[in-house]
């Protein structure tokens, strides 16, 4: 057959393939080309966009609904998430902001305080991202490549996960699902905990191969990491003097590990519905849909959690984006062990690559989330111009940066500024890839604002309550309020040609906003005084 | 060096003559010469029937005419990286509808058995096609454009408005599919 590329190479050029053309068509065809082109000399120009124009850019293909809709419920999701797990830390007491997965956490960590080993299985179920259909007469518009550029991280689904790491600190990391495979696969999500110690073990596996571990056996902590060649080695860590085993395991090791606790109505999201039900067994369950609506009031991507009435405990979970399941989370195996089948420090690892495997179907990506970073580590990462402000507003506190992976644009960073004020009209400014990529053609049909010295436009108008919500959802951890009524958010564009975008938890006057917008210069000239 | 020279002032005229194109139908038409052999190949290769790849031909071309008035790009590698984005676009679409999916794979499959005198393990078009087939739209593209029309990863990436990274990691993918399926195709299975 052929070993590689050049092989496939050479195949290809021994073969014998009439593509030789048909003389009557090229010459029809070109009579036909320069018809349609004479007519369109003759024919007015386009319109000017208008965000009316834009969504129905946008609402016209399927390709751009699901990237429109997943792009932001990834970026929200991730978000969110962060400002839901950041503050873990050595046993502090668990983060939940809000009611619904609050109790159903508090009620799964009643699982782990049992008499004995707990031990917890859950599976993954990955649906296949369904093929995108292209409109007959796709427009190769700047939005258009925006969005296709944009949902390119739809290459592959992706989960948030934690990890315990050797000082005590939460590590956020980024499980990464294949989306490119022909049928549903599974991936197995099995733990143990000892209460009486502390220790714990997780083992991620999939085609009966582990590909992610973490765990605590008294002394010290076991992470996984992908070696170069595919091969899953051991990385072995004394735990810190400071480390406290973990004493909310639920957070870490639960199915809603990783999971949004602040859903509610008070933070402005996103519980849409709550009906009962019932699994496929006949348990009685009360189904949760919660989930972000787009910019145009659709709810096109969300979670649905059936929680058991007997227990309170989340049996499924269900992400879907325009009525296509991504994944179904569901419990599979709860009970009490005298010891669990892996040892405490996974002497299973580590584990040779399968010469027989495709490309692996999962995969963690750590560090999907760094809080509290500088402005160094900033532009050293960023990879593109990013901006602060010289001196923060009078009516905020200090500000906190927050590191993330940009999830609709692989490989690449987002920052996050969020600066809380007293007076409740917290800050928060985003920057990154995604959003310089999709917010300009947005930007630039709404209405400019305010042009500042320092050469930023400020772009107003279009559904800026919506978007200012979701970055000051997004900030939650710095923040701590959720968005108010009267909040307003604008894109800016900035003289290298990047769309931060800003949102206030409240009104602004002209002045703050001039004052605000003057301050701002790139972040690599900043110095601290 | 007579060569060269002569090779950079066709460049030059090429490049004037996508920026002609844009008003002048003389020009246009002398871009479509240029390139109709080049997308009914690569149109070709990617849905193996020659009335179908003329009707895509057909379409790609015609949006051209439409669109090339308020195409902005400068050079004859613009428009070139342009033009094959559209047919890619057009050939993925036409793919992606099930059942024309479906008609390809029957009829290539009925191809190679009223070929089936020929025993030989090596594949032939007709196999190779049966299995790039069951590859994905966007593998497929990568797999035509770097094979059979010889466009460099830079070029690929500019076509497919990906990253280089992702069309070397895609290609890699693609690769070791396509030895699976190809083997399936020779051994009999579909």
């Amino acid at each position: 057959m052929f070993k590689n590329e050049d092989d496939f190479k050479n195949l290809v050029d021994r073969l014998e393939i009439d593509d030789k053309p048909n003389t009557a068509h090229r010459q029809n065809l070109h009579r036909q080309i320069l018809s349609v082109f004479n007519e369109t000399q003759q024919s007015p120009s386009p319109p000017i966009l208008s965000w009316q124009t834009l969504g129905r850019t946008i609402m016209k293909s399927k390709v751009t609904k699901l990237a429109a809709a997943a792009v932001i419920i990834s970026a929200v999701s991730l978000l969110v998430w962060l400002s839901t797990n950041q503050d873990y830390s050595n046993g502090a007491k668990p983060i939940s902001y809000f009611n619904l997965l609050s109790e159903v956490r508090a009620a799964e960590q009643n699982l782990f305080y049992q008499d004995g080993i707990s031990h917890i299985v859950n599976e993954i179920v990955v649906y296949q991202t369904p093929e995108e259909i292209l409109p007959e007469d796709e427009e190769q518009t700047e939005i258009q490549k925006g969005i296709d550029t944009a949902h390119s991280f739809l290459e592959y689904n992706w989960l948030p996960m934690c990890s315990v790491q050797a000082n005590g600190q939460l590590r956020f990391n980024q499980l990464q699902l294949s989306s490119d495979e022909t049928q549903p696969y599974t991936i197995v999500d099995e733990s143990w905990y000892d209460p009486a110690t502390g220790k714990f073990a997780r083992v991620l596996k999939v085609d009966e191969q582990v590909f992610f571990a973490n765990s605590y056996d008294g002394q010290f902590v076991y992470s996984s990491q992908t070696a170069p060649d595919g091969s899953i080695q051991l990385i072995k860590e004394q735990a810190a003097d400071s480390f406290t085993p973990p004493q909310n395991p639920a957070e870490f090791l639960g199915i809603t590990a990783g999971m949004p606790s602040d859903i509610s109505e008070e933070s402005g999201a996103p519980i849409q519905e709550i009906q009962e039900g019932a699994l496929a067994d006949g348990t009685p369950v009360r189904i949760v849909t919660a989930g972000f609506t787009d910019m145009f009031g659709d709810l096109k991507a969300y979670w649905m959690f059936k929680i058991r009435r007997d227990g309170n405990i989340v049996a499924e979970m269900e992400f879907v984006i325009d009525g296509n399941t991504q994944f179904l989370i569901r419990r599979v195996a709860q009970e009490i062990v005298d010891a669990p089948d892996i040892s405490w420090h996974l002497d299973m690892l580590p584990q040779e690559v399968n010469e027989e495997q495709e490309e692996p179907k999962a995969k963690v990506q750590t560090d999907m989330v760094i809080p509290d970073v500088s402005i160094q580590h900033m532009v050293e990462r960023a990879g593109f111009e990013t901006y602060v402000f010289t001196r923060n507003p009078s009516w905020t506190g200090a500000v906190e940066i927050i590191d993330c992976i940009d999830p609709a644009s692989l490989g690449q960073r987002m920052f996050i500024f969020a600066s809380r004020a007293d007076d409740g009209r917290h800050l928060v400014l985003v920057q990154s890839p995604t959003y310089n990529k999709m917010l300009g053609n947005f930007a630039t049909s709404g209405q400019l604002v305010y042009t500042s010295p320092n050469g930023f436009k400020v772009w107003g108008g279009g559904p800026s309550k919506w978007y200012s919500q979701i970055l000051l959802s997004s900030a939650r951890s710095a923040i701590k309020d959720p968005p108010s009524e009267d909040r307003i958010g604008f894109v800016l564009e900035s003289p290298a040609g990047t769309f931060p975008a800003l949102a206030v938890n409240g009104p602004l006057s002209d002045a703050e906003l001039q004052n605000l917008i003057d301050s701002l210069i790139p972040a690599k000239e900043y110095q601290q005084e | 060096m007579v060569d060269a020279m002569a090779k950079i002032a066709e460049k030059a005229d090429n490049d004037d003559l996508v920026l002609q194109a844009r008003s002048d139908a003389d020009a246009l038409g002398r871009l479509y010469e240029l390139y109709y052999e080049r997308i009914f190949r690569f149109c070709v290769h990617r849905l193996f029937f020659k009335e179908v790849a003329e009707d895509v031909t057909s379409i790609v071309f015609l949006q051209v005419a439409r669109k090339i008035s308020s195409f902005r790009g400068q050079t004859e590698a613009d428009f070139r990286n342009w033009l094959y984005a559209i047919a890619a676009n057009h050939a993925n679409s036409y793919i992606r509808k099930a059942s024309r999916r479906n008609q390809l794979l029957e009829k290539t499959a009925q191809s190679i058995s009223a070929d089936c005198k020929d025993n030989s393990s090596q594949p032939d078009w007709t196999k190779l096609y049966s299995a790039i087939l069951k590859l994905k739209p966007k593998y497929q593209t990568i797999v035509t454009l770097r094979f059979f029309e010889n466009f460099s990863f830079s070029q690929i990436a500019k076509i497919t408005n990906a990253r280089q990274t992702t069309v070397r990691v895609g290609l890699h993918r693609a690769i070791k599919k396509l030895r699976y399926h190809l083997q399936r195709v020779v051994d009999g299975g579909r």
